[in-house]
């Protein structure tokens, strides 16, 4: 919850207006600071703990910071001004859930920066001489008279990743500060530095077994604690092994807390495994039901509120379990977002089957970043049956899509697992599953803490050693033995289950015809004109690529597109407007 | 013939130089010479094995789908001859005119002659001849597995890599078998080792064999030709020891059973060493005596889903699933064997 915006520059009168307008579901209060032609806007919940009730204004500074650390303080801009005297950040232990607009009044310098993960977001675009920011797209979006253009490159990344990587945006012109990084602005230039970089570190004392399953059972717990403030809290609670575990460490903290189960009816993989969890862990357990129906229903919500596309349909039932908790009176939801990511989930294990395999045959992909991206499962190396020739000719040139991959998968790292870890955790966690999980429960008014992207709980699973991650074939080893006492064995010791979104079958289903029509259709296709529609007929009648064996990769696909279609009306046709 | 780079039809006689009069390329095959296929023939094959250039192939593969198309025949005709034979004999059962026994036989020959093969009709050496023109003339087919020389020093694995397992494993008596699923990513779609009994591919060999001993809880896929020696792969596997006893092992290969649906193309079994090799199974499978399928006679395609198929339709291994016995799951690739696979004559 909570959004912050401003320039610095000669804007538009009423322009802060406009940008604090666009994310009025972001809270009922707003607070402003207009100093000469610098402008700062926060706007959020009144009555939240742990949240600043105002801009802080002093002498010196004036800062506006959305969101929340870790651990609560109780004056998150105080936090800031605090932290970055002189202009330099001296985050180095700095956690949380935040981003934040630091304006020095004496230097004329604004410096702008995002939580270590990536939980919150922070745009920036110049315009007519004038420097504008914000945590969303759609309030640099109000901006009177900023272009609106759409950039062929970052689609072309969206439909290979189903997300937008990086700090292009796709959007000509905005750019994205990455997660762990500031920004200072001072007489006209922009100056980007990163403050948080997770690095591969064995630590000789966690080759221990016991050793290593008693610091992680002691740092989830603390990861946990640290992100209590007090309130009822909800639970997003799949039945899986992270999410559980996040359980365990609210029950062990003593915190009030209710659970929240997706139910796809006959098609959940997981609710016996959910309701069995939260019987052990004694937590009061509402199932969410989402049908085919009821995802078709918050369609255009949910493109709104995802304020970027993103392509995997997870997001849409993650906004009807964010209602259910809202109707329930709650304003923080804790998820188990990153277990995958930080402990060694199954993802790792294709690439290492593919690294083994490799340089077999002629013209095979060869280098280990096409292998990553194939892993996506979107349309890299479909380009040529589902691009126009006239959308491919302006993609950009080859080799930019390996470029977000080249610092992690090089040979610079300690161990192959963990740097196809580190691209997961900086790639698909920061940029893709943080800020759509907060924005689904942003979109409700909710506050979303994901202990497992915990800063020192991150940073010891980097030290530990890869096997405890991948222990033969066994995925999150470490996690399982620290859990095995506290969950019932078939919860600790089962198989992923995988994606469990029944997304084909809702998308081909008659609920989603008529969005399906008007979206994909073929006029639709054909005026938007960056697709075949020969190809998009098929995904529609349930048809892959014959060498694709998984029917779920039609639904993912479709959903893909789905979202870049509705997107584009969303955010470059009418730019951003509410549905 | 039409040309397939510019679809004009031409005659004999405006093609005696092997090249197409209006844009003058090279013709690989020419049938007033007798071969077998012409090129717009050959590249229906490409197309067919390939599913339209989505689904890699080894030479054997294509060398099936070449074979079928040879040895294509209509499933009417024998009985349409027949019928007409019998006409004929019954004819001069009542009207006792003893000539007709001469057009009633010939078309009873002609049914006969017309039967659907069972073993190949295109011979490999003939094919390989048919693949080196065509490779001369139009270039390797796309989607053709050609495998890389290996490097002269191996590519080092990152040291950690040994550590770790897979879930899967399928094991295969034959280089085209692992060549067909690695060249089409079905080790990386579903986490699953790939290698031959016999020591293939021999970059991952030793590395793969000893990471597979990691994972007690391993899943393998035995897969094979309807050969005896196929049918012997898996208790190999067990005898060997090649995994922990606690590990799954399913047959999911070709057996007798699945022969029926790929008549005409059958290879002869090489009988002495077969007989040799394994007399008990000889005894339970005379078939495989005398005749033998390989999986590459399967469309690709086909080969990929089905074992997919039959991974996924496993119960999970379990704490106590494993018994180290082999099971075997052979509705995988017969149960609905049919033209789908390559195995009807309809083809080509």
């Amino acid at each position: 919850m909570s959004g912050i915006c401003g320039f610095v520059g000669d804007a538009p009168p009423g322009t802060l207006e406009l940008m604090l307008g666009a994310i009025d579901y972001r809270g009922d209060r707003q607070s402003t600071f207009v100093e000469g032609n610098v402008a700062l806007g926060y706007r959020f919940w009144g009555g939240r703990p742990s949240k600043a009730q105002a801009i802080l204004e002093r002498a010196d500074v004036a800062v506006a910071c959305a969101g929340t650390f870790a651990p609560a303080v109780a004056s998150p801009p105080a936090l800031v001004a605090e932290r970055l005297v002189g202009g330099a950040p001296r985050f180095d232990d700095v956690d949380g859930a935040f981003a934040f607009a630091h304006w020095d009044r004496a230097a004329h310098a604004l410096t702008l920066g995002r939580d270590p993960f990536g939980v919150r977001s922070l745009y920036y675009v110049e315009h007519a001489g004038t420097f504008y920011f914000a945590t969303e797209l759609k309030q640099l979006l109000a901006v009177p008279g900023l272009p609106v253009e759409m950039d062929p490159s970052a689609l072309h990344k969206y439909l290979t990743f189903s997300f937008v990587p990086g700090e292009a945006v796709p959007i000509r012109g905005i750019r994205r500060l990455l997660p762990g990084h500031t920004l200072r602005y001072q007489r006209g230039r922009a100056e980007v530095s990163a403050y948080f970089r997770l690095q591969e570190r064995t630590d000789e004392a966690l080759r221990d077994v016991k050793t290593a399953v008693r610091t992680v059972r002691r740092l989830g717990r603390q990861a946990v604690e640290r992100r209590l403030t007090g309130e009822k809290v909800g639970l997003f609670l799949s039945g899986g092994l992270d999410s559980s575990s996040v359980g365990v460490w609210l029950a062990k903290c003593g915190a009030d807390v209710r659970a929240f189960s997706r139910d796809f009816g006959h098609q959940s993989v997981e609710r016996e495994q959910a309701r069995l969890v939260a019987s052990t862990l004694g937590f009061e357990q509402i199932w969410v039901p989402a049908s085919g129906e009821r995802i078709a229903a918050v369609f255009d919500e949910v493109v709104h509120r995802l304020d970027l596309p993103f392509g995997d349909p997870v997001t849409a039932p993650q906004y009807l379990l964010g209602q259910a908790a809202h109707e329930a009176g709650l304003t923080v939801v804790f998820n188990g977002e990153g277990g995958d990511q930080l402990f060694g989930g199954w993802t790792s294990k294709p690439m290492i089957a593919a690294e083994i395999y490799a340089d077999l045959y002629e013209t095979e992909a060869t280098s280990r970043e096409e292998r990553y991206l194939k892993s996506y499962h979107r349309f890299y190396g479909l380009e040529d049956a589902l691009y126009t020739d006239d959308f491919k000719a302006t993609v950009g040139p080859a080799g930019q899509r390996r470029a977000h991959l080249t610092p992690y998968l090089a040979d610079a790292g300690e161990t192959f697992l963990n740097r196809i870890r580190l691209a997961d955790i900086s790639l698909k966690g920061s940029q893709n599953i943080l800020p759509r999980a907060e924005r689904m429960a942003n979109g409700w008014g909710l506050d979303v803490r994901t202990p497992l992207f915990d800063r020192v709980l991150a940073e010891t699973a980097f030290r530990l050693p890869p096997e405890l991650k991948l222990h033969g074939a066994c995925e999150k080893y470490v996690l399982k033995r620290a859990m095995r006492r506290a969950l019932p064995s078939e919860i600790v010791w089962q198989k992923k289950f995988g994606m469990s979104v029944p997304i084909t079958d809702f998308v081909l289903s008659p609920a989603f015809a008529g969005i399906l029509e008007d979206h994909l259709g073929d006029g639709a296709v054909r005026r938007r004109g960056l697709f075949q529609p020969e190809y998009i007929d098929g995904l529609r009648a349930g048809r892959d690529a014959p060498n694709e064996t998984r029917r779920r990769r039609v639904g993912e696909r479709l959903w893909t597109l789905l979202m870049l279609e509705a997107w584009l009306r969303r955010f470059v046709d009418a730019r951003g407007a509410r549905p | 013939m039409k040309c397939i780079h510019c679809q004009v039809d031409t005659k004999l006689k405006d093609r005696q130089d092997g090249c197409c009069p209006h844009c003058k390329h090279a013709f690989a095959f020419e049938p007033a010479r007798n071969d077998k296929l012409t090129d717009p023939a050959f590249e229906m094959v490409i197309e067919r094995v390939s599913s339209l250039g989505t689904v890699r192939y080894t030479e054997r593969n294509l060398y099936y789908e070449a074979a079928r198309r040879v040895g294509r025949r209509s499933k009417a005709t024998p009985w349409v001859l027949g019928g007409i034979g019998l006409f004929f004999l019954v004819s001069v059962l009542l009207t006792t005119k003893y000539f007709l026994l001469i057009p009633g036989g010939l078309f009873l020959l002609l049914a006969i002659l017309n039967l659907p093969h069972q073993v190949a009709k295109l011979s490999y050496p003939e094919f390989a001849n048919m693949l080196a023109r065509w490779r001369s003339v139009h270039g390797t087919p796309k989607g053709l597995i050609v495998t890389r020389e290996a490097p002269a020093v191996a590519r080092p694995l990152p040291s950690d890599i040994q550590h770790y397992s897979f879930d899967r494993a399928v094991i295969t008596d034959r280089r085209e078998t692992a060549d067909l699923l690695l060249a089409n990513n079905f080790h990386f779609e579903n986490n699953c080792a790939v290698l031959t009994i016999d020591g293939y591919p021999e970059s991952a060999f030793d590395v793969v064999r000893a990471m597979l001993k990691n994972n007690p809880k391993l899943q393998v896929f035995v897969v094979h030709d309807a050969t005896l020696r196929g049918q012997w792969l898996a208790r190999e596997l067990v005898r060997n020891q090649w995994f922990q006893p606690t590990a799954r092992i399913v047959d999911v290969g070709l057996g007798v059973r699945h022969m029926q649906a790929f008549k005409g193309v059958w290879q002869a079994a090489e009988y002495g060493v077969a007989a040799m090799s394994a007399p008990e199974l000889l005894r339970e499978a005379p078939l495989l005596g005398k005749y033998t399928l390989e999986l590459a006679a399967i469309r690709p395609e086909q080969t990929i889903k089905r074992l997919f198929r039959a991974m996924t339709g496993q119960p999970e291994t379990g704490d106590d699933a494993g018994s180290g016995g082999v099971s075997s799951d052979w509705g995988s690739f017969s149960s609905d064997a049919s033209s789908s696979d390559g195995g009807g004559d309809s083809f080509g």
